[in-house]
């Protein structure tokens, strides 16, 4: 080992080793696996007769007796109360560009603790974090973090947001929101990551904690959505409506699949429908599919797809189109609808330029939609 | 197709008023049960119909029900001593489920070591093989025990009305082989419940089906109700994983009608996954095709 | 017809039948040579059931023409099943299918060949009279004849299936000539078999297509080296070799991870040995450090050309680059054969999955390159892996590579990620984002990843550190050339998308100690001998025990030389009808010599249990590092000759016990096709080939002492 890796490795111990990093310290030491933590009582459901309850939480509404689970699997009726299995239950903690969530309007160039529990309310055949997401809590290696620890552990990191992503947030909606707001009291901004099964109600008492959220729209059919995600399209579309009349921001990826939901076509409809229903500002991202998970068999998606998306899109009058997933693309760049020039440069999770004043185009003056500072 | 044959055992003293089971007559019962499903009236050669010498036998219960409605103790015991009289080891038999707490809870008394061991799939060192299995609709990790432990597999399952599924019997409970179970309750369970089954590491282990129907939930199901426990004090056995839980659906619906209530089909939950069994050639579905034979024993 | 023809031409057919189906079959599930094993293994099982049915009581009035025609059509019908065996299984194309279903397959096809030609073969001795040793030599003759045919001829020039189709059209021919002039149906018959192999002929690409739909397939060429093909999606150009992708076209930057990490270790490298995956843009990524001279290495020249024909000729450039030096050789030979020293070794290969691929990612091959490196020179590759959750499997697997390295290099380093790239050194390492983005900066590089600001994503401490103690914590076992355990590991990555049950079964095994498979068999067998001896030695039939041994013994020899093959040399696809040709003429030759002995004794059988002993004895002395690539082949020609005098030894001393001689045999192939499948699954992957070598060893030794010490009380009259 030569004296630089050491002091790199002696710095990376020193961050992780630190009074400030309790639960990573604990997780980096090999603990996890089964807690003694009491469980807590999940929000969002009501009881039934006969010690049945029904769950509130997303459009599924999974009525389950006694004993039973939700689809999501983390959330057991336990004689008639239902609780989250998952919260505090932390399964993947990372710190990551915010541009990787992908956020692109929003605190760019900075990083956000990114964290996730286990479990999720569909079951995406492409799905990149299955090993997460598609498992019980009991499945798999997971550190215990309160919501304040993990607020403090943003502060460590010098995160300015924390980022619930991985798996999907909505089914560890207690722990996100507490978290949130022990995030807030310093500070920290919060931002979402989620696929959109999400019910009104749960989805508005968030949206009154975190800063910012974006959705994973994975297709625009209804068919699509029962073959490959499990799921349902119209929550998402209401849940991306109901973001988009608040005053929280929203960004929306829309994954690619080739042949699977790329017709120009659907994706000049999916375009006509963000404009009309959530503005012609609102950040799209054509991101890149990779074989995953259940649909290994097709190839990558190539990237002149991505781009005739992009050009479809844009012709439709969405003014902020963007391809993801290919890191050096030019398309990365945000573009200033009123004068055309570069206001951010983009490679990858590299900043070349902000070229923004106060949320404004330092050339041209036009806003700039998005959370800038 | 040739027909599947489906023997059902009842006997009024298989449970006492009080609610005990009494297993010298539910032994009874799966001597009688394994004879007629086999044609051999020899305990030794029925078992062996069943099951090669040096074959590991994994009994999956279900005791998701806690101890008013699972298989329990009391149903799956005697079955390990009828096996045993018939030449297989019980040193060599696993009865299993998903969780030791579930297992504890319906009565039994975990035995990870000594046979017939008792145990679930979240002991250390077992749980869920790494390997995905794709098949069809269904993307899940297998219990390790299903997998790895055992090279013969019954499925001793609880007949109950289920909210989504209409019933849960032999097939469903399976689910509690897999990683995953609550991703298969879409669409009333179908095709999964069939698909599950299907799967390589069930299909090719599953040797019976016997359904405890000693006391079925015919209503609200699958969590347990007093009022809708019915004692109907029988054992339902076959061969045939599908033909077994259509005439466990018939059973449910007789106790229904019994009560008054209306059907699962007129409730629109009629169990949609038994003709998709029956299509994907995993047995029989339509009555017309099943040979129902009902005893009674003593 | 004459009488020698028939039975030359039931070798010819056979042997060409199983080399293509062979190859097909090898294609098909992604060249994993254990899959030979399972074919030859299901061949042997099938051609000695079909030799075991009766022919039925009567001397059969006619030549065996008719079901030479009819195992043409069946050869056919086997072909079209293997290319649309994904259908049949359910799977999508691309899709990967596991080692139950080319097991499935390998029964299935061999059944449709194999035993209506094995049936042909005691036709053929009835109507030679019963003379089973002249038609073994005979087939023997016809084998060798159609592999070298094959070998020098056919593969070079024509896809798997136009060359079955000419085989099968010039045997047509001589069905025609040896058929009864008088019998008009004889025309019907070679029309039929001639049209049937003109459609298979021209049908090979449109069925290849229609295989692959819904994705578009736009070109595939048989080569020697593996079945290439290429889809195209949009302007995106992949190419398959063997069913798994080499290649992906463009792929935006994908290259660059490959490439900078090792070459942005030291300050100016100057020589850079690129193996594999130039085309995909490496070399490109190589180039970019300007003082740098590529060798590029490939082993296959057409898969240059098909790149030349499908992808973008600005793709193409680096290779064209005065600066780059393309050498079509295979990549480990090279390496033994340089003598140039590099300032890093990059690896652009696919995943370990197959003893072709493994035997990059062995301590050997590690040794190889550290010889060949510069002081502080590095190398470098990736494998698959996982960015936010590191499971138990995935880190065992990753802590092989890792101890691998470490048995050879001083310094090792993971850099996390979708995909891991190690790194190894006999110098300190980096991997601090800093460093990197500013070695990047000093180099000049232009590139999309190797910027501050990604790789400080990618390398966050918090990424390392979970890497690093995934790796550290996971147990590891040294993956060797003739211990190929990455086959276990394959057995859990590549098996994620298997039907579950064989990879389980592996897992099961892996956990048991070897002497319970390895020695206790043997013990076993010791003590059976001892009884045997003691109770049964004026038997007739005691021989018949090491009879089959000796049958067990030559398959499990052949498919373990073939794997060794493969380890030392790469390209056991392209040799494998040279390869089973030595194998043949051996038994041509042993045949022979076990003809012109005037009559077959109990010595016979000694001598050549004898052979087999020392056979073993030197295969397993020779095979313990590179040996030169002619000893393979005398090797196989060896065991084959053995097998040869064997079989026709034994025939005549058991002749009049036909029934006995049925038993002994079909015991034989039953336990053979057994041992094969152990060996292939469980002994291979998880012992190694030089455990199997001993084992045998002892086997052929105890059957040797008890032939000796049993001899002694002839009860044999003939």
């Amino acid at each position: 080992m030569n004296r630089r890796r050491f002091l790199h490795d002696a710095a990376a111990a020193a961050l992780l080793l630190g009074p400030g990093l309790p639960a990573l310290r604990a997780a980096l030491a090999g603990k996890g696996g089964a807690s003694g933590r009491s469980p807590v009582e999940a929000r969002y459901y009501r009881k039934l007769p006969d010690r049945e309850i029904e769950c509130l939480l997303c459009p599924r509404l999974c009525r389950l007796g006694d004993k039973e689970r939700g689809y999501c699997g983390v959330r057991e009726n336990v004689g008639g109360t239902y609780y989250t299995l998952v919260y505090g239950g932390v399964c993947s903690f990372n710190v990551d560009p915010i541009e990787k969530k992908p956020f692109f309007h929003f605190l760019p160039g900075t990083a956000a603790l990114s964290m996730a529990t286990a479990g999720c309310n569909v079951n995406c055949r492409f799905c990149q974090n299955w090993e997460i997401s598609q498992v019980r809590p009991e499945q798999i290696a997971h550190i215990e973090m309160s919501p304040e620890a993990a607020a403090r552990e943003a502060a460590a990191a010098r995160c300015p947001s924390i980022a619930y992503t991985y798996s999907e947030p909505t089914v560890f909606i207690e722990y996100m929101m507490d978290t949130a707001e022990e995030a807030r009291k310093r500070k920290i901004r919060n931002v979402v990551v989620t696929g959109g099964h999400i019910s009104r109600r749960p989805l508005e008492d968030l949206l009154e904690v975190v800063d910012a959220v974006k959705v994973d729209l994975k297709g625009f059919t209804q068919d699509f959505y029962a073959r490959y995600v499990r799921g349902e399209l119209d929550p998402v579309l209401d849940a991306i409506r109901a973001v988009g009349r608040s005053r929280i921001w929203l960004e929306i990826v829309y994954l690619v699949i080739p042949t699977l939901n790329d017709d120009p076509g659907l994706i000049r409809k999916m375009a006509r429908w963000v404009k009309n229903e959530v503005g012609a500002r609102v950040p799209v991202h054509f991101s890149r599919f990779h074989p995953m998970y259940l649909l290994k068999n097709l190839p990558p998606t190539p990237v002149s797809t991505l781009e005739r998306s992009r050009e479809t899109a844009l012709a439709e009058g969405l003014k902020f189109v963007y391809v993801g997933n290919v890191p050096g693309h030019p398309s990365e760049n945000t573009i200033c609808p009123g004068c055309g020039t570069a206001v951010i440069e983009r490679s990858g999770f590299t900043l070349r330029g902000l070229h923004l004043d106060n949320g404004r185009c330092a050339t041209c003056g036009e806003t700039i939609d998005g959370i800038w500072a | 197709m040739a027909t599947s044959r489906v023997v059902v055992v009842r006997a009024a003293g298989a449970r006492a008023t009080s609610g005990a089971l009494e297993r010298p007559v539910i032994s009874r019962m799966f001597r009688r049960g394994l004879a007629l499903i086999s044609g051999e009236s020899d305990e030794a050669r029925a078992v062996r119909f069943f099951f090669r010498l040096g074959d590991r036998i994994g009994i999956k219960v279900n005791t998701i029900g806690g101890k008013a409605l699972s298989t329990g103790p009391d149903v799956a015991l005697p079955l390990v001593e009828c096996l045993a009289r018939g030449g297989m080891p019980a040193e060599d038999m696993i009865i299993w489920d998903r969780t030791n707490r579930e297992i504890r809870d319906a009565g039994y008394t975990l035995s990870p070591r000594r046979g017939p061991r008792v145990f679930g799939t979240d002991t250390d060192g077992v749980g869920y093989g790494p390997d995905l299995v794709s098949h069809l609709n269904v993307g899940s990790l297998f219990s390790r025990i299903q997998t790895d432990l055992v090279s013969a597999s019954v499925s001793l399952a609880v007949l109950k009305d289920h909210g989504l599924a209409g019933i849960t019997a032999g097939m469903k409970n399976y689910f509690g082989a897999v990683h995953n179970p609550n991703k298969y309750h879409d669409s009333r369970c179908d095709p999964f419940v069939a698909e599950v089954f299907d799967a390589a590491p069930v299909k090719s282990k599953h040797r019976i089906t016997i359904l405890d129907a000693l006391v079925v939930q015919c209503h609200r199901g699958p969590s347990y109700h007093a009022r809708w426990a019915e004692p109907f004090r029988g054992l339902v056995f076959s061969t045939d994983p599908v033909a077994a839980d259509s005439v466990g659906r018939a059973i449910v619906d007789r106790i229904r009608a019994a009560k008054g209530l209306p059907s699962l089909e007129e409730e629109g939950r009629e169990p949609l996954y038994l003709a998709t069994a029956q299509r994907m050639g995993l047995g029989r579905a339509d009555p017309a095709g099943i040979e129902t034979i009902e005893e009674t024993v003593r | 017809m004459r009488s020698g023809l028939p039975p030359f031409l039931l070798g010819f057919l056979s042997a060409s039948f199983q080399l293509y189906l062979l190859r097909e079959f090898s294609a098909r599930f992604y060249g994993n040579e254990l899959t030979f094993g399972l074919f030859l293994g299901a061949w042997l099982l099938w051609g000695g059931l079909g030799s075991l049915a009766r022919p039925g009581a009567r001397v059969p009035s006619r030549g065996p023409a008719r079901v030479y025609a009819l195992t043409i059509l069946l050869f056919f019908a086997a072909l079209i099943a293997l290319r649309f065996s994904h259908r049949a299984l359910g799977a999508l194309p691309g899709e990967m299918t596991g080692l139950a279903p080319a097991l499935a397959f390998a029964v299935g096809l061999a059944m449709l060949v194999s035993f209506p030609l094995g049936r042909s073969f005691v036709l053929n001795s009835a109507l030679l009279g019963g003379d089973v040793p002249r038609v073994y030599f005979l087939e023997s003759v016809g084998a060798v004849a159609a592999g070298l045919l094959i070998h020098f001829l056919l593969v070079p020039q024509a896809s798997n299936w136009a060359g079955g189709a000419m085989v099968a059209a010039a045997a047509s021919l001589f069905i025609f000539a040896g058929m009864e002039p008088s019998k008009k149906r004889r025309w019907v018959v070679l029309c039929t078999l001639l049209a049937a192999a003109a459609a298979v002929a021209w049908l090979d690409m449109p069925a290849q297509r229609a295989a692959w739909k819904p994705l578009r397939l736009v070109e595939a060429v048989d080569t020697r080296h593996a079945k290439l093909q290429v889809l195209r999606t949009a302007e995106q150009v992949s190419l398959l070799a063997n069913g798994l992708p080499i290649l992906t076209s463009p792929d935006p930057a994908g290259a660059e991870e490959g490439v900078h990490f090792a070459l942005l270790q030291r300050s100016g490298p100057r020589r850079v040995l690129l193996i594999g995956g130039g085309a995909c843009g490496g070399a490109a990524e190589v180039l970019k450090h300007v003082d740098v001279r590529l060798d590029y290495v490939e082993l296959d020249p057409r898969v240059i050309r098909l790149a030349e024909g499908h992808l973008d000729p600005r793709e193409l450039e680096p290779l064209r680059s005065p600066r780059t030096r393309i050498i079509f050789e295979d990549g480990r030979a090279y390496l033994r054969r340089t003598r140039d020293a590099y300032d890093a070794v990059l690896l652009d290969l696919p995943e370990p999955a197959t003893a072709q691929i493994n035997r990059f990612y062995t301590r050997e091959f590690f040794a190889e390159v550290r010889d060949r490196l510069r002081p502080g020179g590095v190398l470098s590759f990736r494998v698959p892996s996982a960015e936010n959750y590191i499971g138990p499997d995935l880190a065992r697997f990753l802590a092989g590579l890792s101890a691998t390295l470490r048995a050879v290099f001083l310094e090792v380093a993971a850099v996390p990620g979708a995909n891991c790239v190690f790194l190894a050194s006999d110098r300190p390492l980096s991997i601090d984002p800093d460093e990197l983005a500013e070695a990047a900066v000093e180099a000049r590089i232009e590139s999309r990843f190797f910027t501050r600001e990604m790789l400080a994503a990618r390398l966050h401490p918090i990424r390392i550190a979970t890497l690093d103690r995934s790796i550290g914590e996971a147990p590891a076992r040294i993956n060797r050339d003739l211990v190929p355990v990455s086959y276990y590991f394959h057995s859990i990555l590549w098996a994620a998308q298997f039907r579950g049950l064989e990879a389980d079964f592996l897992r099961f095994f892996a956990r048991i100690p070897a002497a319970w498979v390895l020695d206790a068999p043997l013990i076993a067998l010791a003590l059976a001998l001892i009884l045997l001896r003691a109770f049964g030695r004026t038997s007739r039939y005691r021989v018949l025990v090491p009879v089959a041994g000796m049958g067990f013994t030559t398959i499990l020899a052949e498919m373990a030389l073939l794997i060794a093959f493969q380890a030392f040399f790469g390209y056991v696809y392209g040799k494998i009808a040279l390869l089973l040709t030595s194998f043949m003429a051996g038994l041509v030759a042993g045949a022979w010599m076990g003809r012109k002995r005037a009559s077959a004794s109990f010595s016979d059988l000694i001598g050549v249990q004898g052979g087999f002993v020392v056979l073993l004895a030197v295969t397993r002395a020779v095979l313990v590092r590179t040996v030169p690539e002619v000893l393979p082949y005398l090797l196989l020609l060896a065991f084959g000759a053995l097998g040869g005098f064997l079989f026709v030894a034994a025939s005549r001393i058991l002749r009049g016990n036909t029934a006995h001689l049925g038993l002994g045999y079909g015991f034989d192939l039953i336990g053979s096709f057994l041992g094969i499948l152990a060996a292939a699954t469980l002994v291979i992957p998880l012992w190694g080939i030089p455990a199997l070598l001993s084992r045998l060893t002892v086997l052929n030794s105890l059957l040797f002492i008890f032939l000796a010490t049993t001899s002694r009380h002839p009860s044999q009259k003939a």
